[in-house]
């Protein structure tokens, strides 16, 4: 039927053409049985009506049209008369005690619920219908038409005449009033129709108009009354048509197409979810899951429905999760993290959320989400790491915002805003809010050193651009600003020092070339020393020979031989003193006797004229551990140099006496004596006061009294004297080298 | 004390020291002959004997050393004095390590030089202890030329008790009637502890069977052979080295 309106051209389908056919035939039928068309008419449409109100009666709870439910309920008590009213009519008489009359009044009856129906119906398009009232009505009317119809309270609609009465002519006008009013009223709601809808019902409120008209005008005419009964079950058929295919199938077929393609949106959208979904049952078995459920437990995904969740669980982490299922999940929606260590994979954190799952208002599992947290975890642990980096540095790191305000400080930061007193005075000292403001302004890297508590912190600020902001990095420099200063104050003091060693270096450099030329004049010396030894001892050997002469006994002869023998002695004392400075012997140590040393010196060195010699020695005096041809060649020196100190002539003392491991030997001179100024120098080399000799006599005397393990002292007045002092060994003491100074 | 007229030879490149010093000496009754070279010295060493031997260490060809070097090839133990106008030198220092008795320094002092030979001139006494008198001229006739004077006692214990005090040198010819006479040796080196004793036997393990005192330097034992005279004669030429070099050092 449907196809009728919607497809026109188009091929009929197979139950349509028998439809057609079926009605083709019944109409032949009825041409020539009249009852039987009737009946088979009447019968349709109490099926159609039946049926219409048995599928609208058990889907009832699913159509939300109430116009579809109303116009069911109406059309079945319809029915209810219309099969009372065939049962009855013409020659059936099936149901005995009911005459004809009263089957025109089921008729009556019959039309009269079924356009009330159609006329009141539009009310409820749209709308959700009360069915057990609407029904209940239905029911109290029909009864109550029931009622008197049953028992002939109403007018007959057959008079006795055999036609029809008054009654039944207003109860059919009466009856296309109400059709045509309920077109109208259709027609006025047609805005809340759906299009189709509302055309199959117009077109179905147009039939069962037409049917009526045409069979109250056809009183007896056969023709006209089959054509309105045709047009009747027309007008069942449409409405059919349109409560079940266009009104219930339809949108049942639609519903079920979006709830379909809802389900694979969510199946969709279950699947692809970032999080894994699953349900478990109260002993924690999956009895659901999406796929991702797999892959963060790490489950195979054919065997993980029915498994149990801490199967997947190590024994800690399930004894969490027993733990935290016992004190959460039955109440509330809560989350807990665990630890998968699935073999052969990846550690992973996850985080279950669970809600409980009640059915029927019971416990019976639970909803959960499962979240692979690892990496979230992983970059938690990490900003964590990051975070704690600054507070970890001993080191004080601050930031600070332009107008001043602290943003963070580390713990180093925060003992250098307590000295600060930043929490009482809530703000920073004002040089550091200076130092803000020129860092901010100039976009540059500001240092400079602050003393905070005895300490000296540099700190150095670092504008972060367009952060509005500044990091101040700080190191104490205590111990290096001191160091500093310390530096500076030993690097002055190294100047002086260098000035000194400078000074000092100069000397020696000086010293070394007067050593130089020293020690060149040495060898010169030495060479020419040497040379003059020998014509020395032939002279002296010469000179000897003279004494043995005869004619050298007379007093002159000997006077001159002894000055020669005098000046022959000195030449070698000065050759002797010129060639120890240019390379002393090592001293070859033994004990000796002074007495042993000093007779030979006076022998060969007799006191000039007018000079006394006296010498105070104690006869037990210690030996000394000296080389006796050095100490000698010292004692001479000394005597000798006493001798020409005192060209007047005068007196020399020479006194010993041990002290301690040395023995001290005074010679004491009644002489010239040696000025202060000259008094330093007497030891130097080449320094002489006199005429005579080269200045080397002191200085060798000192060389050798070192060499022996000994020391020389002088101390002399102008005009009274010089003594010389000599302190010599006792002991043996170890050899020294041969040092020249 | 009998003296001998010392034959001492001076060598010096300078003629005027050698022939100061030479007159010096033979004024003083010395035998005394100068050289001016080592190869003069070679010639006069090849003709004469000489007791002792003054020469200078700077010369030209051969110094004073190498002289030292060449007569000692010959004569081990004649006394040698190098006269130097160096105060020291390693080649001197050498040389009194290898037996020079001494360096003297020029300008020389006469009087320690006169006071050396004059000592030095003193004869030696030796004991000889023998009773076969053919040895005991032997020996004295060896002794004589070695200017040593020879007292002859017939046994070590007429030694001990006569008057000769400290002899330089005993001869023992240990060819004596006793058979056992180590008990008068040990007496013997107890009352000679300096000098040097010289025991001639025939056979040299006699003596090892001797309960003699090891350990004296002063102990020579000879066998009795023809090399002995020589080795007696060596013996006593170190003697009289030993006497000048203890009395160079006085």
């Amino acid at each position: 039927m449907k196809k009728l309106f919607q497809a026109r051209g188009k091929r009929f389908s197979t139950i349509e053409l028998l439809l057609f056919a079926g009605l083709i035939l019944l109409n032949y039928v009825g041409i020539r049985n009249h009852i039987f068309f009737h009946f088979s008419a009447e019968l349709f449409t109490v099926i159609v009506s039946t049926c219409l109100f048995a599928i609208v009666w058990v889907i009832r709870e699913k159509i939300d049209e109430g116009y579809f439910t109303i116009l069911a309920i109406g059309l079945a008590f319809a029915a209810v008369f219309d099969l009372l009213h065939n049962l009855t009519f013409g020659e059936v008489r099936i149901l005995s005690g009911f005459s004809l009359d009263h089957s025109y009044h089921f008729w009556i009856a019959g039309r009269f619920l079924q356009g009330v129906t159609l006329l009141l119906a539009p009310i409820c398009v749209g709308r959700q219908t009360n069915n057990r009232l609407a029904g209940s009505a239905y029911l109290l009317v029909s009864l109550i038409i029931a009622f008197l119809i049953t028992f002939n309270w109403l007018p007959p609609v057959i008079d006795p005449a055999g036609s029809f009465s008054n009654y039944k002519v207003a109860m059919e006008i009466l009856l296309i009033v109400l059709f045509m009013l309920a077109i109208l009223h259709t027609n006025h709601k047609k805005v809340k129709f759906d299009l189709k809808v509302y055309r199959f019902i117009l077109a179905s409120l147009l039939s069962a108009l037409a049917s009526e008209v045409f069979i109250s005008l056809s009183g007896q005419a056969h023709v006209v009354s089959m054509l309105g009964l045709n047009l009747k079950m027309l007008s069942y058929a449409l409405i059919f048509q349109t409560v079940l295919v266009e009104g219930i199938a339809q949108p049942q077929e639609l519903f079920y197409r979006g709830l379909k393609n809802s389900w694979e949106q969510l199946q969709d959208l279950i699947n692809n979810l970032s999080e894994g979904i699953a349900i478990l049952d109260q002993q924690d078995r999956f009895i659901f899951n999406n796929p991702i459920v797999c892959q963060i437990l790490g489950a195979a995904p054919k065997k993980i429905t029915g498994s149990c969740l801490t199967d997947y669980l190590s024994q800690d982490q399930a004894q969490k999760y027993y733990a935290y299922k016992q004190k959460h999940t039955q109440q509330k929606t809560s989350s807990i993290e665990l630890e998968i260590n699935s073999p052969g994979k990846i550690h992973r954190t996850i985080i279950l959320t669970s809600s409980p799952r009640v059915v029927d208002g019971k416990f019976s599992g639970l909803f959960i989400v499962l979240g692979d947290i690892s990496e979230k975890k992983k970059m938690e642990q990490e900003q964590q790491s990051l975070a704690r980096f600054p507070e970890e540095n001993p080191n004080p790191v601050l930031r600070l915002h332009q107008d001043g305000r602290l943003l963070f400080a580390n713990q180093s930061g925060r003992k250098i805003l307590k000295s600060w007193k930043y929490q009482e005075k809530k703000r920073l000292p004002a040089e550091i809010i200076n130092k803000i403001e020129a860092c901010i302004k100039s976009n540059k890297t500001v240092e400079f050193d602050f003393s905070v508590d005895k300490l000296t912190f540099s700190f150095s600020l670092t504008p972060i651009a367009g952060m509005g902001y500044v990091n101040m990095y700080g190191k104490d420099v205590t111990m290096w600003r001191k160091a500093e200063v310390d530096l500076m104050k030993y690097s002055q003091g190294l100047e002086k020092l260098a000035a000194e060693k400078t000074a000092q270096l100069v000397q020696a450099q000086e010293k070394l070339i007067r050593q130089e030329k020293l020690a060149l004049m040495g060898q010169l010396a030495s060479g020419v020393g040497h040379e003059l030894r020998n014509p020395l001892a032939v002279i002296n050997n010469a000179l000897y020979m003279l004494r043995l002469q005869k004619n050298s006994k007379d007093k002159v002869t000997r006077e001159y031989l002894d000055i020669i023998d005098q000046e022959v002695a000195a030449s070698n004392k000065i050759i002797t003193d010129l060639l120890t400075f240019a390379r002393v012997k090592p001293s070859n140590q033994s004990p000796t006797d002074m007495h042993a040393l000093l007779d030979p010196i006076l022998k060969k060195f007799p006191p000039t004229e007018n000079v006394s010699v006296k010498i105070n020695l104690a006869q037990n005096l210690p030996h000394i551990w000296v080389d006796s041809q050095q100490i000698e060649q010292v004692l001479a020196n000394l005597i000798t140099n006493a001798y020409q100190a005192m060209p007047e002539g005068g007196s020399i003392e020479i006194n010993a006496k041990t002290t301690g491991n040395a023995l001290r030997l005074d010679i004491k001179d009644s002489g010239v004596g040696i000025s202060p100024e000259n008094l330093e120098k007497i030891f130097e080399p080449l320094f002489s006061t006199k005429t005579k000799g080269i200045g080397l006599g002191l200085t060798v005397s000192k060389m050798l009294t070192e060499l022996n393990n000994g020391r020389i002292k002088v101390a002399s007045q102008v005009g009274k004297g010089t003594t010389f002092t000599l302190f010599l060994p006792t002991r043996k003491m170890p050899v020294k080298e041969q040092e020249k100074s | 004390m009998a003296k001998t007229t010392l034959k001492i030879l001076v060598v010096d490149d300078d003629h005027n020291f050698a022939n100061t010093l030479s007159a010096i000496l033979r004024s003083h009754g010395y035998y005394c002959q100068a050289a001016n070279s080592v190869c003069d010295v070679q010639t006069l060493l090849a003709e004469d004997h000489f007791d002792c031997v003054f020469s200078d260490v700077r010369m030209p060809d051969q110094n004073g050393v190498d002289l030292y070097k060449l007569i000692k090839a010959g004569q081990p133990h004649l006394p040698f004095i190098l006269m130097t106008a160096y105060t020291s030198s390693e080649i001197i220092e050498e040389a009194l390590e290898s037996g020079v008795l001494a360096a003297l320094q020029k300008p020389l002092d006469i009087e320690a030089v006169l006071r050396f030979l004059t000592a030095f001139s003193q004869n030696l006494q030796a004991a000889v202890i023998c009773q076969d008198e053919k040895i005991c001229d032997l020996v004295n006739n060896i002794f004589k030329k070695e200017k040593f004077i020879f007292t002859v006692f017939l046994s070590i214990q007429a030694l001990i008790q006569s008057s000769l005090k400290d002899p330089a040198v005993v001869l023992v010819d240990a060819h004596h009637s006793c058979e056992h006479y180590s008990s008068e040796i040990n007496a013997l080196l107890d009352f000679l502890p300096n000098g040097t004793i010289v025991i001639v036997c025939d056979f040299e393990k006699t003596i090892k069977k001797e309960n003699l005192r090891s350990g004296k330097i002063n102990l020579v034992v000879l066998p009795r052979d023809e090399k002995c005279e020589g080795k007696i004669d060596k013996l006593l030429s170190r003697e009289i080295y030993q006497y000048a070099k203890s009395l160079i050092h006085e």
